[in-house]
This record gives C-alpha cells, structure tokens and sequence, in this order.
C-alpha cells in the first residue's frame, strides 16, 4: 500500500525534494505553481514515508493508517496521477548548500507571515556563520495568515506554524515584534542599517467589489471577517449581523469556502478549532441558515479548490446545492476543472437527511449592488434570466487583498503589489531591496507556494550579495535598538511571544480547546509582563 | 516512456543494507535514470528503500575516487596502482615477521560484508598484514548476539532468526525495522511483512522506550526504560518458571542447564525489577503467559539491546525465552536458516564441533580479551597512543569508518593521526581516510558484483540471489578482488602475482571443505574441484565452490553459479526448515543454557536492578532510514529535506530546561560535549533523547562536498570507550548519561 496525501497539503513541495522515486505529483495536467495539492502515484510510491517527516502540516499518511475522514483520498490520488509516465526519468536532487564566499550579511525582513519565515529559512541554509537576520513584525504574534487567515479549523494546516518556529530559533535570527515599519522605524532607517531589506509584508486590505452601496452596514469585507473570527488584533472591532437567515459571499475561492464552512459548521467543529472564545460565541448564535456564493464565471472556473470542496461536502446535516452548472467556460476546460464541476454536481446530487444549512453556489452570476438603505438586504446580481435579487442580511466580498501599505516602495496601483523583477524591488534607491510573498505576485496559490516564491527572491538577494550589488550598512545594526527606544516603541521579542503561545494554550485547554488566542494588543502585553523576569514592557 | 536502442534494464540485488532487496534499473548508456523494487525478486517481491533507490547516484557521486591517491604532505595525490602498492610495501616493510608481537593492526568495517569479492578476500589482506590484531564494527553493534549464538549453539554464525513470515506472536525489543529494514534477521520489506503478520490475525509487540514507527505499528507497544531489557527479559523467564510455562517441545531433547537458569532467573520476580525497568509486573505476567498461549511465537531483540550495558544477558535471555517457551527451530519460531552458499555450521562434522574457546589473547593495553579473533573496538587507540613495545604503528582498514563509529572519536582521530603507516580501502576521503598515506578505492555497487554469503546467514527464507555488474570498470579502476591481492602481497612484501594469491585462497577454501568425511570436498583432489569450477578466477570461482560444496548440493535444490546467473530473480529454496540437532557445533552436542560467562555477569545485573533507576537523562541513537551508519551521507537525494542529525527531547525534557524546538543545546556526558539542533518530540519518553550515529564530516580535509554541506553531529564524541557489555566487551553506545542545557536562551534578545 501507498502513502497518500490528504486536504491540508499546502504545496510547498518540501515532499517532492525527499521523494526517491519522484511518485509526487500536482495533478495530471496540472503545473506545479498553479497547483492546489499534491498527490502520490500509488502505481510507483515505495511506501517509505520519506515524505512524512517532511510534511509541514502534517498531511501525509499510509494508505493503511488513514483517518476515516479522509479514507476517499486514496482513491483520489492513484485518479489524479493515472495519467503519469511510470518510467519518466527520476530527477537528480541538489542540498541547499550555504555560500562560502558570502561574507557578513545581515538582512531584515519586513514581516514574519510564511513569506517571510519562508525567507528566513531560505536564507539560513545559505548563509554561512556571518549571516544576521532582523525579522520585524507589527503584531506581538508572529506567522501572519499562517496564525491569522487560514481558517481556525484547519489547525493541520496551522501546525506549519510550529515548523518556522523551529527553523527560526536558529541564533543568527532576532525578533523585533510590536514594531511597525512607517510608525516606529522608516523603510530607509532598515536600509541603513542592513545589507538588505526583505518585504514580506503581504496584502493586508480586502479588494473592493467597485459596486453600488458596498459600504452599507451588514456589507464587508472577507478580510475583515475571517480576520476577526481567526483573532487578528486589526479586525475586532467589527460587529457582525449574523441574525438574517441568509448570507451572500461574493467570490468562489477558497476564502469564500473556508467562510461558508465556518458559517455552516456546527458548535462542535467550532470549539475543537482555536477561534477565539467570542467569536464562536456570536456564530454559534447565529441565525444563518443559507450560504450563497456568488461567481462571475461556470463552475469549470470556479476559484475554490476540490479538496477545499470536499472539506465541504463533508459537514454533516449541510446540503450542497447549486445554480449555473451549465454555464459555458469561456476558457479551455482541463481534467483538473471538469473533475471540479463534477465533484460539484455528485455533492448537489447527495441526499442529506436532516438539512440544517445549506450552501449555494451560483454560476454565471453578476454583481450589481449591494441592496438596502441603512443596512444591508440582499445582493442585486445579474444571471442570463436578467436581474435578481438574493436576500442577505450579510454581504461579504471574498475577491482577493491588495495594498501592501508600505511606505517607501513603488506599488502596483492596480494590484497593490511592490514594483519588483523577480523579487527585487525596481525604482530609484531600491539596491539591496527585495519582495516576497503577496507583496510580490498579488494573492495568488496556496500557503505552500511561498516556499519557491521566498527562495527565487533569495536566490536573487545572494547572487547580488556575490557580486558585491548590496552596500555594506552604514549604521551599527546594533543601532536598531536605540532608535526604537528613542521613537518609543514597545518593542516585544521571542520570549515574549512564547510566553504568549503558551498563555494561548493554558488558556485553550483549560476550556478543552487546543488555544485561546489573545487578541488585544493592550491583553498581550499585560500577558508579556507577567512573564519578563526583569519587570517588562513599559506600557 | 518508451525505450530508446541505448536503454536497458539491469536487475540487481540491492547491497547497501542487510535486506537484500530486488532492484530493476533503468539505464541510459552509463546514467542510471530510475530504479525500482524488482517484482519479480524471488526474496523481495518489489520491496525497496530511498537507499536503493541511489546506486546510480553513488556511480556519478563526484567525490568517489576512480584510481588510488597516496599522501603528498598535507594532501592527496593521484597515482596508478603499482606506484600505490610499491608505496604500501615501503611502508609496511619494517613492520614485516613479528607475529604476536606485531604492531601493526586491521580494522574492518560492515560494507566488506555487502559485497561478495570484500567479504571472501578480506582475509587475504588479514594474511598478508600478518598480525593477529583484528577490530570490526562487530564490538560496537551485534557482539553479544555473537557470542550468545556461539555459547548456544557453537558458533558464531548459527543465529535463530525470527520467522516472522509464519509467526502468530513476535515480540521486538530495541528494533525498528520500519526505519532500519532490520538487521540480523534478513527480511526484505520487514514493514510488509509484519503487516502481513498482523492481518493474518497474528500479533506484533514493540518493547522500546520510544514510541518509534514500528512501534506504532504494533498491537502492543511496552516501554521500559533505556538499558533495562535484560532484566526485563529475566522477569519474563521468571514468570515462566514460576507459573509452570516452560515447555521445550521438541528442542528439549538437546537443551541442558535449565535449572541453572531458572535458578538465576528466580531472582529477578517481576516485582522486583519493575522499579528497575518501568514496567509494571502485570504487563511482565501477561507478556510472558502470550508467549506461552501463543502457538508460534518468538522474541528478537536488535541494537537496543545489543550495543548496551548488559547486551549479553540480553541477548542471552531472548534466546533462552524461544527455548523455553518450545520455539526454537520450529515454524514461526526462532530458525536456523541454511544458506546456499554455506557457514560455519553447514561444514565440517554434524552436531558436535570444537565450540567456543574466547581469551587466546588479550590485549596489550586493557587486557581485554580476543573474542572471535578480534580485539574490541573501544581498545583501538589506547592500543595506537599508548608507549610501550607493542604499540600500533601501522594500520589497514578496509571500509570502515572508525573515527565516527566508534567510541571516543576524538582519540580515535587522534590515535589515526599518529600512525606511522595507513592504508585504507575505501571510495572516500572521510573522517579516517583522511589520515591513510595510501587509499584504495574500491568500483562503484553498479560495478560490482553481488552475492550475499553473510546475510543469507541470517535470512528468514532459503535464496540465492547472484547479481553481474551493471556497469563496467571505468579505465583506471581496478576490481575490489585484485585489489585486495594486490594490497596483501604488498603487505607481506613476497611480490606475488594478484592471481597467484587467488588460487591460493579457492586451494584454502577447498582444503577447508575436505576436512571431514562429511564435506563435499573429502574425497576430491584441489585439481579435480578446480577443474569443475565454472569460473577460472575471482570472486565468481569462489562463489561457485561455495555453491556446489554448499548445504544443498546433494539435493534436488543444489544450486551452482550457472543456477544463480541464469535466475536473476533469485533462487527461492523455500522456507526455514528444522534443523537441530545437525546444525549443532557444541562440544557436546547439546545447547547448555546457562553457560559460564553469561552466568558470571548476572551479579552485574542484580547489582543494577538494586541501585534501581539512576536520575537524569539518558542518551540513545536513532535508526534512519535514508541514513547508513557512517556513510552515504554524500548522497544528494538521501540529503535533502530537514536536518536529521537533531537531538530528540521528550516534552518534558524540554520544559523542565526551558528548550524550545529548533533550539541550539549543548549535549554533555562524562567526555565531552556536542552541540546539536533540539527537536522536541513525543515519541521520546521523559529522561531519553537521542541523537542518530554516524553524522561528522566536519574536518577540512574530509572531501565530501554533500555531506560537508549537512555535517550533522557525531554522538561518538559523546561515548567513552569504558561502558561496556562485560561479556562481550561491546562498547554501550545506548543509555549514556548526559546532560542538556540550552547554548542561547534565546535568539539575540532584542528587548532592552
């Protein structure tokens, strides 16, 4: 019996590299960078379990040991790779080897979401004993989406976490948490102060639908909503209306899935998740009984992934249902988007007894306006029947981030992204700047990607190290501190987010949940310095 | 893809672990292009490993040597062979004719036994060297297992294997096969197999302190602490005795001295070493009582319980179990296999034989004594560094890396340094090679070819697989055979021809199959066998005497060169089969259970068991499976991914130090210290960590550029060459005391 590889997989293909018998996949047809997960070809796999070890989240198990809910994966694998050449040669692999000719380097890095940890960890196997790295991060928690945006049930997918947390103790690595670049230290005070400036730090704001009444009360922005129920310090001050019966998410991707199943879900999935207490307060409260999700195209081109529509499918007492399957693709349609709609259709086919909630998808579905005077009502859209209107007492548009916010840095109007060839960032006096993640290719492929995305940047970053392209610091990085200090800032470091993690974690289990996330800024640095053995934060 | 005029297929035998699994690769002219288990493997059936998956990787490695280098002042330098021999005799010459007092020694490591021309010539080097100093991995690995099997049965090469093929109930103490493909029981695809065990109703149990794959795998999983399977096993044979277990079935014709053993094993009740232990005397009474109900069961016991501090006993007791319990050489039981090729124990008169006689000499420093014609690895460079007449100036080791494997590395390498002569086979320059003034190196797997005469010792079924050369010698290079004769006339300085000292070895041979009227070669004259071997010279001349003069060659399963070359799937000669009393070579015939030296060492146990558990951390290894001991490392596709050489902690270890995953920490025993990435990990249990062996390449002049890029750890820095095994002087690498402590507290504290 083979391995297989489940939902989770964040395709950052840490599998592929150890793979002897390269049996790892994307799916037949599939390129890896547009890939949504991989998949293990039972017809060469040797069953050694190389792969385990390496997963980050944990995703990868033996045939024979699959957990019940994931037990249809199996199949699932031999049918995405059965289109495969058993006998294509197997690539030689190549250890990331640290440059010995790369001297003194010190790096910052804007950002410690997986872009930046990515980065870090890219640069600390090739850099040698004289690497430094500077990681800054505005909150007092670090991992970004990793902690913050992917979805608080997918806590599989969340243990990636604990990898970076591991590959970050490395002492060549410093934290400044608590620290935000354009309030307490400038884009140009980090350059003066490192060979390089690594931006990493993602798209932060929710792109605008661009319609009619989108900002009425009831009408938001997915962004802020998954940023509040995942305990993001910037999204708690919004209060949600979940006492309508429906609810309409504008967008089909993975976020407007990962939504729809948080809104659908039962009390039980929501306390074994580590949403914060008050937030699975509120949605267990909620009245919600209907789903809709709105998408422009067919349901060939549908943004959601098919493991993320499984993960769907597989909530009990919740019907799938579905308008516009027949809608004409107007791209070409590949295996990969035709099994999509199929797996669509078989879940709308389903017969589920004792229908709490359902879910709605509609295709070829036009946004017009968000209707309602104070308060949001419904959606106006526009389908081949002509226009309609799908009543909701919650709007919200899961259409993608943009606006990196970062001053100093030529942006991208349109897409928010920082300018950038490959990763380095093009303008006036932008030697020795680079991109990653987000900031760099728009809000695009899964958490894993930014694992080639981060090292093509580094790879960048070293060869201009090499050829002597980076300017040696013209302050002390020791001199960080000292500006900081006199700016004010309350700066917070690695021990004080570990004291953090595990008040998180006492917290949880005291209440049999696997965390409780501290939200507040103000809360976490009263948790902070309880901790400091030498009297803490001035606050 | 479809086969383009210049690709093929090449089937081999995979010689890089003891599995001895099936391989079918794919080739482009010399590029290896993918390989993959071979279905049609009589043993294996498909079965195969990431390792075996890098034979065509080993071939391009750039760092393998291709022709012989001798020591130009601080470097290497690139000569033919005759210029690298001419230099071994210069050297060697003064230390020529000294016998007893010889000071010069050998040092054989385990890949000579991977490979069919190493493991038949490397006597001819031993005999050429002249001296009776001889070390091998064997005293930090599987000595006591050894020396048991010898006390037993006779020799040390009748070991009762696990059936596991046919077994109901198997218990597994210190083995994780699932990582290691298991050892000392030769079993392709050891993890298919013990599935199979389980789905055909049978039961596995794991008796490990970490929660290891295998373990997870078990329907039992018991944990006692590091160090204490022999007392362990004591309490199961106590409770054997005492709740009236104990049936020899039909080995109990043969087997003496079960009193003696019930009356030692009577003071070790299971309550009195559970605070030892750790494990409770219920789950001690229920193990032994499972074992008994079972009707074919049998106990195995690998690393864990070998290379420790009561290795022997340990060993000892997991046979004296599968005898009490009436499962020696019996179907799913503890089995005799008989190889094809022959052993000490398929030779010579049935049944009785001269047994074991231990201590013919000792050594000069230590005194300890010669076991098996070998001194202990841990005495090595006390014997190179310390003055006096005798001292070592002179080696030769062939595949072997003794710096990082064995004790004391840090005065191993300097013992090396020292010498005034070393010459080394191997592909490498390692940890030790560095130090050599002459390397040989030795073709490529691929290029090799291949029959297992040492592990079809030990195998689970009756096969004879022979594998050709995939690939040919690239000019320049030189078979491992010639190589071998070669070095040994430049040893002994007599100027003879490589084929010379070839004939020579297959007369030797001969003689030793016609000493008896037994033997196949009794009645023949060394001319008529020759003349009837299908080979002329090399390790195929020999493999072909060994076949027709092998254990089969009067049945209908005889078996010779021309059968193994025409089934390159193998030759499959069926299932173990009983064997006793035949393969017997005791003095008397029978099998003494409670043998003087084992007996003697049981005050060491009971005094352990007294003082109880001590407090603090102790230190074990870890099997990998894209590791190989102390090599391998300079394979790119067995080195990607984490860092492996990382230190387990249990998570209370951890909390109670305040170490964090991913954390530098200083690893501590009475020697020395290392530092090493912390891995905080719940298969560990409070009080173990661990760190995997073999890992260094640290030193510049080491040239291996992969290995060097992921150097790792070498935990023998760690190991004192005084913890041992009494008995068999094994050096105790599992269940050293250390302690851990955090090298930063944190990364650069930023708060200010």
């Amino acid at each position: 019996l083979p391995h297989v590889i489940t939902r989770a997989c964040c395709n950052d293909r840490s599998c592929v590299e150890v793979c002897p018998v390269d049996c790892i996949h994307p799916a037949d047809g599939e390129h890896s960078d547009e890939a949504s997960m991989l998949y293990i070809d039972p017809r060469t796999c040797i069953d050694c379990g190389a792969c385990v070890v390496e997963c980050p989240v944990d995703a990868i198990f033996p045939a024979a040991a699959l957990p019940t809910s994931l037990l249809e994966y199996a199949a699932i694998n031999a049918e995405s790779t059965q289109l495969r050449d058993v006998s294509s040669p197997v690539p030689r692999r190549h250890v990331v080897r640290s440059e010995p000719e790369l001297g003194p380097l010190t790096v910052a890095v804007i950002g410690c979401g997986p872009s930046g940890a990515y980065a870090a960890t890219e640069l600390l196997a090739r850099g040698g004993p004289q690497l430094r790295i500077d990681m800054i991060e505005r909150l007092t928690s670090p991992w970004g989406l990793a902690r913050a945006g992917v979805a608080p049930d997918h806590l599989d997918t969340k243990a990636i976490a604990d990898v970076f947390a591991s590959r970050l103790r490395d002492p060549r690595v410093r934290f400044w948490m608590n620290v935000e670049v354009g309030r307490d230290v400038t884009l140009r005070e980090l350059q003066e102060r490192a060979d390089a400036v690594i931006i990493a730090s993602g798209l932060s704001k929710g792109r605008l639908l661009g319609i009619a009444n989108e900002f009425v009360s009831g009408s938001h922005s997915a962004v802020d909503f998954v940023g509040w129920y995942n305990g993001h310090p910037d999204h708690q001050a919004y209060d949600f209306d979940l006492s309508g019966d429906s609810a309409v998410i504008v967008g089909n991707g993975n976020v407007a899935l990962d939504i729809a199943r948080i809104l659908v879900a039962d009390d039980a999935r929501l306390r074994a998740s580590d949403m914060p207490g008050a937030a699975v307060e509120h949605i267990s409260r909620s009245r919600i009984r209907k789903v809709t999700l709105v998408g422009r195209r067919s349901a060939y081109e549908a943004a959601f992934t098919t493991s993320e529509l499984r993960a769907l499918g597989d909530l009990p007492g919740v019907a799938i249902v579905a308008q516009g399957l027949d809608v004409e693709p107007t791209s070409r349609v590949t295996p990969a988007m035709a099994g999509k709609r199929d797996l669509l259709e078989r879940l709308t086919a389903r017969d589920v007894t004792d229908v709490r909630r359902t879910v709605e998808f509609r295709f070829g579905c036009v946004p017009e306006a968000v209707v309602g005077e104070r308060k949001a009502t419904g959606l106006r859209v526009m389908t081949d029947a002509g226009l309609e209107v799908l009543d909701a007492g919650l709007v919200l548009s899961a259409v993608g981030s943009t606006g990196s916010g970062l001053v100093g840095a030529d942006v991208d109007r349109a897409r928010g992204t920082v300018l950038n060839n490959d990763g380095r960032v093009t303008g006036e006096g932008q030697r020795g700047m680079y991109v990653v993640g987000w900031a760099k290719r728009g809000p695009s492929g899964s958490l894993g990607t930014n694992r080639e995305c981060s090292a093509e940047t580094v790879q960048h970053l070293i060869e201009d190290a090499l050829v002597g392209k980076l300017r040696r610091p013209e302050q002390e990085r020791e001199s960080l501190g000292d500006l900081l200090m006199r700016r004010g800032a309350h700066v917070t470091d690695w021990s004080d987010w570990r004291a953090i993690d595990r008040e998180e974690v006492r917290r949880g289990g005291a209440d049999g949940r696997p965390r409780e996330k501290v939200v507040d800024l103000q809360e976490a640095l009263k948790v902070i310095d309880l901790a400091r053995p030498e009297g803490g934060v001035q606050v | 893809m479809k086969l383009e005029p210049t690709m093929r297929t090449a089937t081999r035998t995979c010689p890089l672990c003891e599995a001895t699994c099936g391989l079918s690769i794919t080739l482009d002219g010399d590029r290896v292009l993918r390989t993959a288990g071979d279905e049609l493997d009589v043993f294996s059936r498909g079965y195969m490993c990431p390792k075996g998956a890098t034979l065509g990787e080993l071939y391009d490695d750039p760092d393998w040597l291709h022709g012989p280098v001798v020591r130009d002042g601080d470097s290497f330098r690139s000569v033919d062979w005759d210029t690298a021999f001419a230099r071994v005799d210069e050297l060697f010459a003064p230390f020529r004719g000294r016998g007893k007092d010889s000071v010069t020694a050998t040092f054989m490591g385990n890949p000579g036994a991977h490979n069919l021309a190493g493991s038949l010539y490397s006597r001819v080097v031993v005999r050429g060297l002249g001296s009776p100093f001889f070390f091998t991995s064997g005293t930090v690995d599987h000595r006591p297992k050894e020396l048991v099997s010898a006390l037993l049965y006779g020799s040390m090469q009748t070991l009762a294997v696990p059936d596991i093929d046919r077994t109901d109930f198997l218990v597994l103490l210190g083995a994780n096969p699932y990582e290691s493909n298991g050892s000392l029981a030769t079993a392709p695809g050891w993890p298919r197999r013990l599935e199979a065990l389980r789905e055909r109703g049978g039961e596995v149990v794991v008796v490990d302190p970490v929660r290891t794959r295998t373990a997870e795998n078990a329907d039992w999983h018991i944990r006692p602490r590091v160090g204490s399977d022999a007392a362990l096993l004591m309490s199961v044979a106590f409770v054997l005795f005492d709740e009236g277990l104990v049936d020899l079935k039909d080995a109990g014709g043969v087997v003496v001295g079960v009193d003696e053993l019930a009356a030692i094993a009577r003071g070790f009740s299971p309550e009195s070493t559970s605070a030892f232990t750790g494990v409770s005397p219920d789950a001690v009474r229920e193990l032994a009582r499972r074992l008994s109900a079972a009707p074919r069961a049998v106990v195995y016991g690998r690393l864990g319980t070998t290379a420790t501090e009561f290795g022997s006993i340990g060993s000892w007791l997991i046979d004296a179990i599968n005898i009490l319990t009436g499962n020696l050489d019996r179907p799913g039981g503890a089995m005799f296999p008989m190889p094809a090729a022959g052993c000490a124990n398929t030779r010579g008169e049935s049944k009785v034989g001269p047994g074991f006689r231990p201590a013919r000499f000792h050594s000069r420093v230590r005194g300890a004594p010669e076991i098996f014609g070998e001194l202990p690895l841990s005495c090595l460079a006390e014997e190179i560094l310390t003055p006096g007449a005798g001292k070592y100036r002179g080696m030769v080791v062939i595949g072997g890396n003794p710096v990082v494997s064995g004790p004391s590395s840090e005065a191993m390498s300097t013992a090396f340094a020292s010498l005034d002569a070393l010459v080394c086979i191997d592909p490498y320059i390692n940890d030790t090679t560095r130090h050599a003034d002459v390397i040989l190196p030795p073709p490529s797997p691929l290029q090799r070819s291949h029959f297992d005469t040492y592990f079809y010792t030990w195998a689970v079924r009756n096969v004879a697989n022979y594998s050709e050369p995939v690939l040919p010698l690239r000019p320049g290079q030189l078979d491992e055979w010639e190589i071998m004769c070669r070095l040994a006339s430049a040893l002994d300085g007599s100027g003879r021809s490589a084929r010379e000292i070839d004939d020579q070895l297959a007369l030797d041979m001969i003689a030793e199959r016609s000493r008896h009227p037994d033997d196949a070669y009794y009645d023949l004259s060394p001319h008529e066998v020759l003349a009837s071997l299908e080979a002329s010279a090399g390790p195929e001349r020999l493999l072909d005497l060994m076949l027709k003069s092998g254990p089969y060659r009067d049945s209908s399963r005889a078996v010779s060169l021309a059968d193994v070359l025409a089934n390159p799937h193998g030759v499959d000669l069926g299932p173990l089969e009983p064997r006793l009393p035949e393969v017997l070579r005791t003095p008397d015939g029978q099998i003494n259970l409670a043998p003087d030296i084992l007996v003697e060492d049981v005050s060491r146990l009971a005094e352990a068991v007294t003082d109880g558990p001590g407090t603090g951390l102790r230190l074990i290894g870890r099997r990998q499976m894209r590791s190989n001991n102390s090599w391998m490392h300079n394979v790119p596709s067995l080195m990607t991914g984490k860092d492996r050489s990382t230190l387990y902690l249990s998570p209370a270890d951890a909390e109670t130090r305040r170490i964090d995953d991913g954390q530098l920490v200083r690893v501590s025993s009475s020697l020395s210290s290392v530092t090493a990435v912390a891995e905080v990990n719940v298969r560990l249990p409070e009080g173990v960590c661990s760190l995997p062996h073999g890992f260094l390449h640290e030193p510049d002049a080491v040239a291996l550029s992969t290995a060097r890029a992921r150097p790792g750890v070498n935990t023998n820095r760690l190991t004192p060459d005084n913890v041992l095994d009494v008995p068999s002087w094994t050096a105790a690498f599992n269940g050293l005391r250390v302690e851990v402590t955090p090298v930063d507290k944190t990364p650069e504290a930023t708060r200010r």
